[in-house]
């Protein structure tokens, strides 16, 4: 069925990085926001999103907990990564767990793209699509309950590097406010 | 990085330049917004659309998902979350009772300009624009407003950076970063 043929085509990817640019679009398609960043992602469970542009915001997720590292405020903010990555399709990208694959629905849209949906019908994002070509994870749009669209372009792509784990640990910089939301 | 964009230079003619900002009834603005609480802070990208009195205050997250949705007419504030709708006829109240977040969005509707109302105190900054608001309406309810990364749209200047400070809860503010400005 289309999750196998998701999973199949995910199965091969141990690692990526690549540069973002992400334009997000209101349900009339005009521009809300533009961004560029960069993510780095190694299977299972880690993902590095960092924002460069307009500015600056990152998220770790380090196998066990979710970090927010939000530079305009001056905060970090720490969740489980359970609790983070409830209803979130993003967590296809790096889960292998059955028992997650199972809570959403999966359907191939095209030959190199499908929408996956939470079951529950809860969490803020209605449809994550992944988008490949022939390298590979190519981009991915998600859809919310407003029909606001974020539309993500990945380039400069690397598939299966090494990646260093450095990549996914946090300092919390000085100043900057802890805000732990770990049970 | 971004090259430097012009700043004001010399003396601005600050009633020529409010009386012109005052004709700007429609405009649109992206970027960022946080309020700063000493236990928790939030931030979230902001955009602006508006045609007074009417507007529409929309909230993402760095995903570019929404966090709040709210619309505003003469007839009061909308706003949906979660496939529910809700309503009030103040847009900031509507905002609070929602979210708990303490944003005069009714007052910063004429705040963002950096136009100050007849009664209101402020200061300028070295070039004649206004860099610091004390609103003397009731439910100001002692804000006070600073400017600053003023730049030229079209042919007005436009502050591009406010923070809402408020002595009366001195641990809450509030700070507005402008990306951009889209005037009618």
């Amino acid at each position: 069925d289309d999750a196998e043929l998701l999973k199949a085509r995910l199965s091969g990817l141990k690692s990526f990085t690549a540069a973002f640019s992400q334009t997000v679009k209101d349900e009339q398609g005009t521009a809300v926001h533009e961004a560029q960043g960069a993510i780095t992602m190694t299977r299972p469970n880690k993902l590095r999103w960092e924002t460069a542009m307009p500015d600056e915001t990152s998220l770790i997720a380090d196998g066990e907990s979710v970090w927010h590292v939000d530079f305009f405020v001056e905060q970090v903010t720490v969740m489980s990564q359970q609790q983070a990555i409830e209803n979130n399709p993003m967590v296809l990208l790096t889960s292998n767990s059955e028992a997650i694959w199972q809570q959403y629905s999966i359907t191939q849209v095209d030959d190199n793209a499908f929408n996956v949906s939470p079951l529950s019908g809860n969490g803020q994002i209605r449809t994550l699509t992944v988008q490949f070509d022939e390298a590979g994870l190519a981009g991915l749009v998600m859809l919310d309950s407003q029909q606001q669209q974020s539309v993500i372009q990945f380039t400069g792509r690397k598939f299966n590097a090494v990646i260093s784990p450095e990549q996914f640990s946090v300092a919390v910089p000085d100043g900057f406010m802890l805000d732990d939301q770990r049970s | 990085c971004a090259a430097r964009l012009p700043q004001p230079e010399g003396q601005i003619d600050l009633p020529e330049q409010l009386a012109k900002l005052r004709q700007i009834s429609t405009w649109e603005i992206s970027g960022k917004l946080a309020i700063k609480h000493p236990d928790q802070s939030l931030s979230a990208n902001l955009r602006w659309q508006t045609q007074q009195p009417d507007f529409e205050f929309r909230l993402s997250n760095f995903l570019g998902i929404t966090l709040v949705d709210m619309q505003n007419t003469r007839d009061g504030a909308v706003l949906e979350a979660d496939g529910e709708t809700y309503t009030d006829p103040s847009a900031s109240l509507l905002l609070y009772q929602m979210t708990g977040w303490d944003i005069p969005v009714n007052q910063l509707l004429s705040w963002i300009k950096g136009v100050p109302k007849t009664g209101d105190i402020y200061q300028l900054d070295e070039h004649g624009l206004v860099s610091e608001l004390k609103p003397a309406c009731q439910q100001c309810a002692g804000w006070i407003v600073s400017y600053g990364r003023y730049q030229q749209v079209d042919d007005v200047w436009l502050p591009h950076a406010l923070t809402l400070t408020n002595p009366l809860q001195p641990d809450h503010s509030i700070k507005i970063r402008i990306y951009k400005w889209t005037l009618n």
